[in-house]
């Protein structure tokens, strides 16, 4: 079981390291977005009036005449705002609108705290492929953990709360990986059984594997003639129908079809991440029927994605999330410098293990460098920049990439605790920075969105901080 | 009597690997049994009977790893794993 839990845990905890602290920032996707679009402050509103839903569905209709499958996202108490968003393949992108005056607010074009979430669920590699990758990086989890817990039971609850940093290191470090292990226990495996049912179908298909699909001509949808988009009614007496018909719960968002519109119940409703919604004729508004998707098993599945997704959580259950996947990031990290110490003195000179040593310092420094030049690169970038999301991706990649040549290139040439004290330095710097840089660059949303801002600028700020305090460990070790 | 070249060591890490890798495989084709048995038992709901079968089956399916893996004094893990696969095979052609 130790050989098993030591290199499954580390060829799949180089990723899943990447995988879970997206994930833990992915659970303040919609706050990050909001710090990044400091352009919406002040707009505070959960019920859109009339002449805002009009002037959205106007707008929204004209992409649509585009060719953009735009859909309506209705304000909530974590975003209020409207908001008109199209898939791009990645993320969801698009305008934001006051929900008072339906003005579209001139926000700088960001894909947010969204390409956390993201880059959590597919590693940016396809959806289907990134995905599979992903779900087997999660059962991967699964036995590791699986493995972990049976080594360390007869000592699970004799050991609970033991943290003895007067010892030798591997014995503080292997104190550390159970502490936060045995502390976020339950929710590293609930959270990845429940990410793994999200989209169980791309890792077991429910159909024989021998099952060869057939495949029959399509017509493509260029060749069908594309039917006339109806005009949309006043939308404000139809979301009423709506919420009664869905149980008194709030609605989430719109598709909008040629003639007919979906209306569905909001996501932050329940723990049950339902699909339920309520279909209307356009353009008459005639109700066509309500969709409730009940059932024990439905119903089941459903909390399994309410638990992942917690989109029904308030601040508190939130942060509660946030905290569980930091101490599940610990626990991957701690776990993969555990397993470069144990081995360091046998395997220290063989290129196997320098590469092993610079791959995670790239997971772990060089994925905080990138995060936090993510979120400068927001701020520096000029907020007219045509095509700007798409360069805050590309520094994101591109100070991930630099970072990790460089944790490489110190790993190989013999002299790893450079490479770690060295990024760990950058990102103490930019860490520590972020607090500024938001004061300089966003004063008057700091003072409207005080807490968002306190939240993010606070998190850059702890991460420095801790940043600078293990560089300077090593320092002083080295010295 | 040939000679032995490889390391002890290596030889551990070699039947390690296809050990594991052996696991993983037959438990997963455990799992996906177990879970075309629960689809084909409620048939008239498909839906929910693949809803279902994926939250038996993906739970198993670390648990079918870790009994493979971890009960190796003669074979034992893979005894047990592959007269699951035996009996989920068996199920369904009962029910067909």
């Amino acid at each position: 079981m130790g050989w098993l839990h030591g290199w499954v845990g580390l060829v799949s905890g180089l990723c899943l390291l990447c995988v879970f602290a997206t994930g833990t920032l992915a659970v303040f996707d919609t706050e990050i977005t909001r710090w990044m679009q400091p352009e919406t402050e002040g707009h505070f509103s959960t019920h859109p009036t009339d002449t805002a839903l009009s002037d959205a569905t106007t707008l929204l209709r004209s992409q649509q005449a585009r060719g953009i499958a735009a859909f309506l996202v209705l304000p909530s108490v974590r975003s209020p705002v409207l908001e008109i968003l199209h898939y791009n393949g990645h993320e969801f992108v698009g305008d934001v609108l006051d929900p008072a005056t339906g003005v579209v607010i001139p926000t700088r074009r960001t894909t947010g705290g969204k390409f956390f979430y993201n880059f959590h669920y597919t590693l940016r590699g396809g959806h289907e492929t990134g995905i599979r990758v992903v779900n087997m990086l999660a059962m991967g989890l699964l036995v590791v953990v699986g493995a972990g817990i049976i080594i360390h039971l007869h000592a699970l609850v004799p050991d609970v709360v033991l943290l003895r940093l007067s010892t030798s290191r591997i014995r503080s470090w292997l104190d550390v990986h159970l502490l936060a292990g045995v502390l976020a226990l339950p929710f590293m495996v609930m959270i990845a059984y429940t990410g793994i049912l999200v989209h169980a179908d791309t890792i077991m298909p429910a159909h024989s594997l021998l099952h060869e699909t057939k495949k029959g001509r399509i017509s493509s949808p260029s060749a069908l003639p594309k039917p006339p988009l109806q005009a949309v009614p006043p939308l404000s007496p139809l979301l009423s129908i709506a919420q009664q018909d869905l149980g008194g719960r709030p609605c989430g968002f719109i598709l909008f079809g040629p003639d007919r519109m979906s209306i569905f119940a909001s996501d932050a409703a329940a723990p049950y991440l339902t699909r339920d919604h309520v279909d209307f004729s356009l353009p008459d508004g005639h109700l066509l029927g309500v969709t409730l998707n009940t059932g024990q098993i439905a119903t089941t599945m459903q909390l399994m994605h309410g638990l992942h997704y917690a989109r029904f959580a308030g601040p508190g259950l939130r942060w509660l999330y946030f905290i569980s996947g930091l101490f599940g990031t610990a626990v991957i990290a701690s776990g993969l410098v555990l397993f470069l110490m144990k081995r360091r003195r046998k395997s220290g000179h063989l290129a196997i293990f320098r590469v092993a040593e610079g791959l995670t310092v790239a997971s772990m420094t060089s994925l905080l460098t990138a995060i936090l030049a993510f979120l400068w690169s927001n701020r520096l970038l000029p907020s007219t920049l045509p095509d700007r999301d798409g360069m805050e991706i590309d520094i994101f990649f591109a100070v991930w990439g630099l970072g990790a040549l460089h944790a490489l290139s110190r790993s190989l040439f013999g002299n790893p605790m450079s490479g770690w004290q060295e990024q760990l330095a950058a990102a103490a710097i930019m860490g520590c920075g972020l607090p500024l840089l938001d004061m300089v660059s966003a004063p008057q949303a700091l003072i409207h969105d005080a807490a968002i801002h306190m939240g993010v600028d606070g998190m850059g700020l702890v991460a420095g901080l801790v940043a600078l305090h293990a560089a300077r460990c090593l320092q002083a070790r080295t010295a | 009597m040939p000679r032995v070249t490889v390391s002890p060591k290596s030889r551990l890490m070699l039947n390690r690997l296809v050990n594991a890798a052996g696991g993983c495989l037959f438990s997963y084709l455990v799992a996906h049994m177990l879970l075309m048995d629960l689809v084909q038992r409620a048939r008239p709901t498909p839906a929910d009977a693949a809803a279902a079968g994926h939250m038996i089956a993906l739970a198993c399916l670390p648990v079918l790893i870790l009994t493979w893996f971890g009960l190796y004094t003669r074979y034992r893990g893979a005894m047990v794993v592959i007269t699951a696969g035996g009996v989920a095979a068996l199920s369904r052609l009962v029910v067909s």
